[in-house]
């Protein structure tokens, strides 16, 4: 293993080429279980619950990061509550949940850098890895402006919402879409300034260990094998 | 002068798609080792001939840097000698961690991820920055962001450092901080800014800049002495 090389996985920290292999096997489980066989979708959502807790995730920012999906969650109770002709809708959106829940395990648990790194060198495109790292890194930036610019217009917003303001409130957006642009201009340059020619470079992951190799080969067989099990 | 000058533009001449003339016949030379200060109203084209220094921008007229012309055939190697900082450090600070954004430029040059790292620690470490190599940009503060932006162009060992503003948007520590900084620096400094106090601290020469031409170059002293060149060209009000 290279002196300089990212560290190694562990127990406590998996290797990130693990995790996407095991996320890619939930998914293909997720994707491929029978329609309305709730047992194996439960069984999936259990998965999940006990990744959460291996990982040593933090439930708070789980559930911040899961609330964007509320929607989808409520959805599938409903579904669920109300019983058999809403059904497959309540399949359909606990399937997507438990998808999104996965992806939501993955980056909560893996620097962008080492999931980046899991990424290349599963040869994904280097356009694709380009712009999942510069969004990972701008989120922060653009939140920030989105936050100020609303505070801005909140400060001289008074009384109910009028058609005004929400024309007002549409031009703050295009505004922020255009500075978006700008910024994704000079960060443009800066790369190029510094000699960029297409390729991100990144740095290397270590070998995969052989737990790690063992865990993810271990958990995509018994999560694909699962979906693809038929009873009698 | 005998010595081959660091940089060097001539009639230098660039128009922005909407036609504005952001320089309208540039010369100067900078000598090896000089620190000159880029001084000028908003909008004087202080940024735009910046960008033309390592090329990112291509107007007529040529710019030398050490004996090379910016052209495609040794646009590489003038990104090397050229180290642009710019403005905001958010635009310059890419990466997910500050060790990668600062090894990002030597990587581009072609070498290894451990020697582009050693490289990278020693400019962090040059700017005060080494134990923060792994944090990530956006949690840093705008003098340490500063920075680590100066180290991302100290990695790449330039010739001549183009710094675009360094001290806008500094608390008065980070900004004392930052002008020992640059003047640790042993390479040739072209500093744009509207920072008059840090410029006569630091250069001994100063161009001023408006409308897209050079109207005044010469020593730090005599420019900044000079109170009706500082009113007419918007650096210094008239009351």
């Amino acid at each position: 293993m290279a002196a300089d090389a990212l560290p190694a996985g562990s127990i406590r920290e998996p290797d990130p080429r693990a995790k996407l292999i095991i996320a890619s096997a939930f998914t293909v489980s997720a994707l491929s279980t029978p329609a309305l066989e709730w047992s194996r979708l439960w069984a999936l959502s259990a998965f999940l619950v006990a990744s959460v807790v291996a990982l040593r995730l933090p439930g708070p920012v789980v559930l911040r990061r899961m609330a964007p999906l509320l929607g989808l969650v409520i959805a599938a109770l409903i579904g669920i509550i109300v019983g058999a002709p809403w059904r497959p809708i309540a399949d359909l959106t606990w399937r997507l949940l438990l998808m999104s829940g996965c992806a939501v395990v993955v980056t909560a648990s893996t620097s962008p850098t080492r999931l980046i790194g899991a990424m290349r060198s599963f040869r994904m495109p280097h356009t694709l890895l380009a712009v999942l790292m510069l969004t990972a890194r701008y989120l922060h930036v653009l939140g920030d402006e989105a936050n100020r610019s609303a505070r801005a217009w909140r400060s001289r917003v008074v009384g109910r919402m009028r058609w005004r303001h929400a024309v007002a409130l549409g031009r703050l957006a295009a505004s922020l879409s255009r500075r978006a642009v700008e910024r994704a201009d000079r960060i443009a340059w800066a790369m190029v300034a510094r000699g960029f020619e297409g390729r991100l470079p990144c740095a290397p992951l270590p070998r995969m260990r052989l737990p790690d190799t063992l865990i993810a080969v271990a958990a995509s067989c018994a999560l694909v094998g699962m979906a693809l099990w038929r009873h009698r | 002068m005998d010595a081959l000058p660091a940089l060097s533009v001539h009639d230098l001449r660039f128009s922005y798609g909407d036609g504005r003339t952001a320089l309208a016949g540039i010369t100067l030379a900078i000598a090896a080792g000089e620190c000159v200060a880029l001084i000028g109203p908003n909008g004087a084209g202080k940024s735009t001939l910046l960008l033309h220094l390592n090329g990112l921008l291509r107007g007529s007229g040529s710019v030398v840097v050490s004996g090379l012309t910016i052209g495609h055939a040794h646009m590489r190697e003038i990104r090397r000698r050229v180290g642009l900082v710019f403005q905001d450090p958010d635009d310059q600070l890419f990466m997910p961690s500050c060790i990668e954004d600062v090894a990002f430029g030597p990587m581009n040059m072609g070498l290894s991820w451990t020697d582009a790292r050693e490289r990278a620690l020693e400019a962090l470490a040059a700017v005060g920055m080494a134990e923060h190599a792994e944090r990530a940009p956006h949690h840093l503060s705008v003098g340490q962001r500063k920075r680590v932006a100066i180290a991302t162009v100290l990695s790449m060992d330039p010739d001549v450092l183009a710094l675009d503003e360094p001290t806008a948007g500094l608390d008065p520590r980070a900004r004392r901080q930052l002008i020992e900084l640059l003047r640790a620096l042993p390479q040739t400094r072209l500093i744009a800014t509207h920072d008059l106090a840090m410029v006569e601290e630091l250069c001994t020469r100063s161009l001023v800049l408006d409308s897209g031409v050079v109207v005044a170059d010469g020593p730090t002293g005599a420019i900044l002495e000079d109170a009706r060149l500082l009113q007419r060209h918007g650096l210094r009000d008239a009351a």
